[in-house]
């Protein structure tokens, strides 16, 4: 602490802030322009200076660091007077008229404070409404530069340019003209810090600034970013990125900031409706209840309890999930509980849990400024995580050596140190030949495998046939690619490693899981900062749903049965044995023994691979509950209960993002019409079901206080504790704990050592050959979130199309197919359309389809080929063959 | 990545990126790049090598287009945005096309004083293009109004390229100068 004068009262400030927060700290408001506690000071608006004794000139504020003794003063007449002179330049050609038609942004407060009238021209010329969600008006620029800067220290990017000099100088976007042309990626971070309004967002320009801000947690990806809710009565209006929020620290993604407009839809379902020969019907709330409960308890009655599916919705809140599996286990009798994790993460659980015992993400995002290096593997984070992305792509733009694994040249690969390509499907001959060099090479962390692991001599005989060069012909990589990044990776500690769903969506996706733990334990790098195994979790509660145990091998927090059943059942009473798994539970429907489902926020045709497949198995059940927010194709096709949800933006909870924090979402509107949260829609389910005694909950937070109890990780999340930014992250075993940042540190759950196994690689079913030349590989983009729900009914389909197959020029030339040309993309399996995107981000025979679309419906392609440990489909690799679409 | 949608007209005024004219060169020579390499690791912050980058650009692009703006940024991993600035800020970054030789008048008070602007009319007649119009027909021409060149003491000025120059240009002088640069005696831009 130092202490200082401010304004002659003795005040102490900690040592390296500036005097800008020393004077905040204290009430004492100076002006500023240019300043946002994001970005690197700029002193360019000159507003925040003072005078400080001693100093023969006044100092800027914002870039002067507090210093012992210090005396500030920061109101005297002069300086108030050459404030006043300051923004009287900036009035002179700033329009008349907009200050009082938009008084809420700082630069109009400041008018309207120093008493200055703006007095210059407004030409329509400056304004671009070509963007859907930001909208510039120039006239209002006051060159502050803070757009600028917070594109490139922020966001990373530049779109936003100084143009000219002297008087001249001026902002514009991009080089392309108009802001939609630009590559920008709508963050809206120019628009959450321009003082004036210059750049903004549409939504507040339309419906004035939000009257209440409600804070929650991001509905999107597994990220977890903490954000505020603008509202007014019963209008959602906007969101903002909560600027104290640890995850992402102030800044949003393109889905988070803008994707709200789903909320009020014009197709989204608010009345319960019933499906009555074969049309659906609207009923009254009781109505579709009774025939939701009837249909359940008819399929027990005369199949049993094993014929009825229940699936929880990774986008509902942990009470929800809990209450699901609850539901299915107690209420109905069936072990047959599952959720989305099936299809992306759940190798990434699997084999984190065989190796270590804890199926989730050893480290924190937060460990990523911390690494000496990063992998990336199969992962591609500025588009599918965006916020985590920059983290990384902040520390390798500063020099930090960057390794990523991905057969696409992502944002990121762009960036990297080695960029190893692999054929899509040949993760384990490349990841073994890792450590093949690791090991042979002695670059191991030999204290590290003495000390917390076992199984070394078999795992390391295993690893000899795949010495880098044959690795490299099968990987289609180069030997001495692979040999850089194992000796990067095994010699820059700590290395932070993240995996994507490019190692798990394989048939070899628990295998491909287990090697990279490997070589963490290989190289040590576990147990301390900066380092791990951090799988990115796909959806904002797909880590909470599993781990509330809508999971039909485990039960409440991923907990095998045999070692808490007896817990269960003191608690609940005897309950059923495990159960099937989607893909069984598919597999069962297709041969007659399952005969209704429970389907909550889940839109599985859509997104299960070998949709014909899936398509012929649904067809075959009596009866499904959809509780959905929208018809999804899902619903469409085999639903006969409707049940209409809330959206997260409407309901209580917690969610639990990809490094185990637990955050609490809140309601800023009611549900829309009749909507109902999955909690209560639960609780009235459980009371038709005959178990309504076993469901006496009063509010979310009795919910979760029954998973402390289950559970014995997150017994301190109380959700008193909740109320400060960023949660808590399990393990906390009391409520005295701050919570696990870093799993690991002295022992593994699975004992003190953690096993290494020899691995095999078993090749995919999919092969090229003549018939079908091309290799698919599937995935997101930055605009669009998987099924497409929520985001194609935002106008994120403005900047982006969603049904899109980016293919390599030099294919494009062969099969004379032009830019944004329909195709069509065969395999064995079935077929769909998309818009070609010819780009050489992907290479030549394997095209990249974006999985978004119900136009498309990509995994009607996607064949029968699973992890044979969790039964994940393989969504990475098809044979297919391309055609140019006919016209009609 | 964005997959954008086919663009749609607009009337809304041209960004700088389009205003510009385009130039052939795309990319940097390998040997540039190792040029830019070894003078942006004589600086502790890459930010640094921007002006000796571009100087590169102009000379390798054959003027500062915006590709080779991209370029340097790219080659020395530093914001565009930033590039750009700079490169607009500066005027001898010649933002468009210039002739084999480049003729710079200096029109400020000196030179004004002594016939600065009469020089700068006989060069456009001579050379047959305005200034600011990009090169002549013939490509050997461009013209530019200039701030001081630093003789204030013996205008008026005249640059060619950035290498030549002279003092008490009359029109027998800019008629040598002319003819000297026609027979290939000096340095052509950018060479």
């Amino acid at each position: 602490m130092v202490r200082l004068l401010l304004n002659g009262t003795p005040v102490d400030a900690p040592e390296g802030a500036t005097l800008l927060q020393a004077l905040r700290a204290h009430g004492l408001n100076v002006p500023t322009l240019c300043h946002d506690a994001r970005m690197q000071p700029a002193s360019a608006c000159r507003l925040c200076e003072v005078e400080v004794d001693g100093q023969e000139r006044p100092l800027c504020a914002c870039a002067t660091p507090v210093a012992e003794g210090m005396s500030v003063h920061t109101h005297g007449e002069a300086l108030e007077g050459y404030r006043k002179g300051l923004i009287e330049m900036l009035a002179r050609r700033y329009p008349g008229e907009i200050p009082a038609l938009d008084p809420d942004h700082p630069f109009h407060r400041l008018l309207l404070h120093y008493q200055v009238p703006a007095t210059g021209p407004w030409v329509p010329s400056k304004l671009d409404e070509s963007h859907p969600y930001l909208r510039l008006d120039m006239n209002r620029c006051v060159d502050c530069y803070r757009c600028v800067h917070i594109c490139e220290e922020v966001q990373g990017h530049s779109i936003w340019k100084v143009v000219g000099r002297g008087a001249e100088a001026h902002v514009e976007p991009g080089d392309a003209g108009r802001l939609l042309d630009s590559p920008c990626v709508s963050c809206g971070a120019c628009a959450d810090t321009c003082p004036t309004g210059a750049i903004q967002d549409w939504a507040r320009y339309r419906h004035g600034t939000p009257i209440t801000w409600t804070r929650s947690v991001c509905s999107y990806c597994g990220t977890g970013c903490e954000l505020e809710i603008g509202s007014t009565s019963d209008r959602l209006v906007d969101i903002r990125p909560a600027q104290d929020a640890p995850v992402n620290r102030g800044h949003l993604c393109v889905k988070g900031r803008f994707g709200l407009g789903f909320n009020d839809a014009e197709d989204r379902v608010t009345s319960p409706m019933v499906r009555r020969g074969g049309e659906w019907e609207a009923v009254t709330w009781d109505e579709a209840l009774d025939e939701a409960a009837a249909l359940l308890l008819r399929v027990k009655e005369a199949h049993g309890p094993t014929a009825i599916g229940v699936l929880g919705s990774s986008r509902g809140t942990n009470e929800e999930a809990f209450l699901t599996q609850k539901l299915a286990r107690v209420g109905l009798g069936t072990g047959n509980v599952d959720c989305c994790a099936r299809v992306c993460h759940a190798p990434s659980a699997a084999g984190l849990g065989l190796a270590l015992g804890t199926g989730a993400a050893t480290n924190s995002f937060a460990d990523i400024d911390l690494a000496a290096l990063v992998m990336v593997v199969g992962a591609n984070p500025t588009e599918n995580h965006p916020i985590v992305g920059l983290r990384i792509k902040h520390r390798a733009l500063k020099g930090m050596p960057l390794i990523v694994i991905d057969p696409r040249r992502t944002e990121l690969a762009e960036l990297a140190t080695v960029h190893l390509r692999p054929r899509p499907g040949t993760n384990i001959p490349l990841f073994q030949a890792l450590a093949h060099v690791i090991v042979n090479e002695g670059l191991y962390d030999h204290p590290f495998v003495a000390a917390r692991t076992e199984g070394f001599e078999a795992y390391l005989a295993s690893l000899q046939e795949w010495a880098p060069e044959r690795a490299a012909a099968t990987c289609g990589v180069d030997a001495d690619d692979i040999r850089k990044a194992a000796r990067l990776y095994a010699t820059t500690g700590p290395a932070y490693m993240c995996n994507g769903l490019g190692v798990t969506e394989q048939v070899q996706g628990s295998d491909g899981i287990l090697a990279l733990v490997h070589l963490a334990l290989l190289t040590g790098n576990l147990g301390k900062p900066g380092s791990g195994v951090n799988p990115l979790r796909g959806q904002n509660n797909v880590q909470g749903c599993a781990q509330m145990g809508c999971e039909p091998k485990r039960l409440t927090g991923y907990q095998p049965y045999d070692q808490v059943i007896a817990k269960h059942e003191a608690l609940w009473g005897p309950l059923p044995p495990p159960g099937l798994d989607l893909l069984e539970m598919l597999d069962a429907a297709g041969e007659g023994r399952l005969r209704a489902m429970l389907v909550f926020g889940y839109d599985l045709y859509l997104t299960t691979a070998n949709a014909h497949r899936t398509a012929a198995a649904l067809a075959q059940l009596e009866g499904m509950v959809v509780v959905d927010l929208f018809m999804t194709e899902t619903a469409k096709a085999f639903g006969t209960v409707f049940l209409p949800a809330a959206s997260t933006f409407e309901k209580e909870g917690t969610f639990m993002n990809g490094e185990r924090r637990v955050q609490r979402v809140r309601a800023a509107i009611a549900p829309r019409g009749q909507s109902r949260s999955d909690l209560d829609i639960l609780l009235e389910l459980a009371k038709r079901l005959g178990v309504g005694d076993q469901f006496q909950y009063h509010s979310p937070e009795d919910v979760w206080n029954e998973v402390r109890k289950l559970w014995t990780a997150v017994a301190g999340v109380a959700y008193h504790r909740l109320e400060h930014p960023g949660g808590l992250q399990w393990p906390c075993p009391d409520e005295l704990h701050p919570g696990t940042s870093i799993l690991h540190a002295k022992t593994f759950p699975v004992g003190d050592r953690a096993q290494f196994r020899p691995i095999a690689f078993h090749p995919s079913a999919e092969v090229v050959d003549e018939a079908f030349p091309f290799l698919l590989n599937t995935g997101r983009s930055l605009q669009h979130f998987n099924a497409g729900t929520m985001t194609v009914r935002t106008e994120n389909t403005k900047l982006t199309r969603d049904d899109v197959l980016e293919l390599n020029p030099a294919d494009a030339a062969a099969l004379g197919v032009l830019d944004d040309e329909e195709v069509t993309v065969e395999s064995h399996h079935g077929a769909f359309q998309a818009h070609a995107h010819l780009t050489d981000r992907v290479r030549p025979g394997e095209p990249f389809g974006i999985f978004h679309s119900a136009k498309a419906f990509v995994n009607r392609a996607m064949g029968p080929g699973r992890d044979p440990k969790t039964h994940t489909p393989e969504f990475k690799r098809t044979a297919v063959r391309i055609r140019k679409m006919v016209q009609a | 990545m964005n997959h954008p949608m086919p663009p749609e007209t607009s009337e809304a005024p041209l960004a700088p990126g389009q205003r510009l004219p385009r130039s052939e060169r795309k990319e940097f020579s390998a040997e540039a790049l190792q040029e830019i390499a070894a003078i942006a690791a004589k600086y502790p912050d890459k930010l640094a090598a921007t002006l000796p980058a571009l100087h590169i650009a102009q000379r390798e692009f054959g003027f500062t287009s915006l590709d080779a703006m991209k370029a340097v940024a790219k080659a020395l991993s530093i914001p565009e945005g930033h590039v750009f600035g700079v490169a607009s800020f500066y005027t001898m970054y010649q933002k468009q096309p210039v002739g084999k030789y480049h003729l710079q008048v200096c029109t400020n008070i000196s030179c004004a004083l002594s016939g600065g602007a009469q020089l700068l009319e006989k060069v456009c007649q001579r050379a047959g293009v305005q200034p600011g119009e990009g090169p002549s027909k013939d490509g050997l021409w461009s013209v530019e109004e200039v701030e001081c060149l630093a003789a204030c003491g013996s205008g008026p000025c005249l640059q060619v390229n950035h290498d030549i120059y002279d003092e008490y240009v009359d029109e027998r002088k800019l008629d040598e100068i002319m003819q000297a640069c026609k027979r290939g005696e000096y340095r052509e831009w950018a060479k």
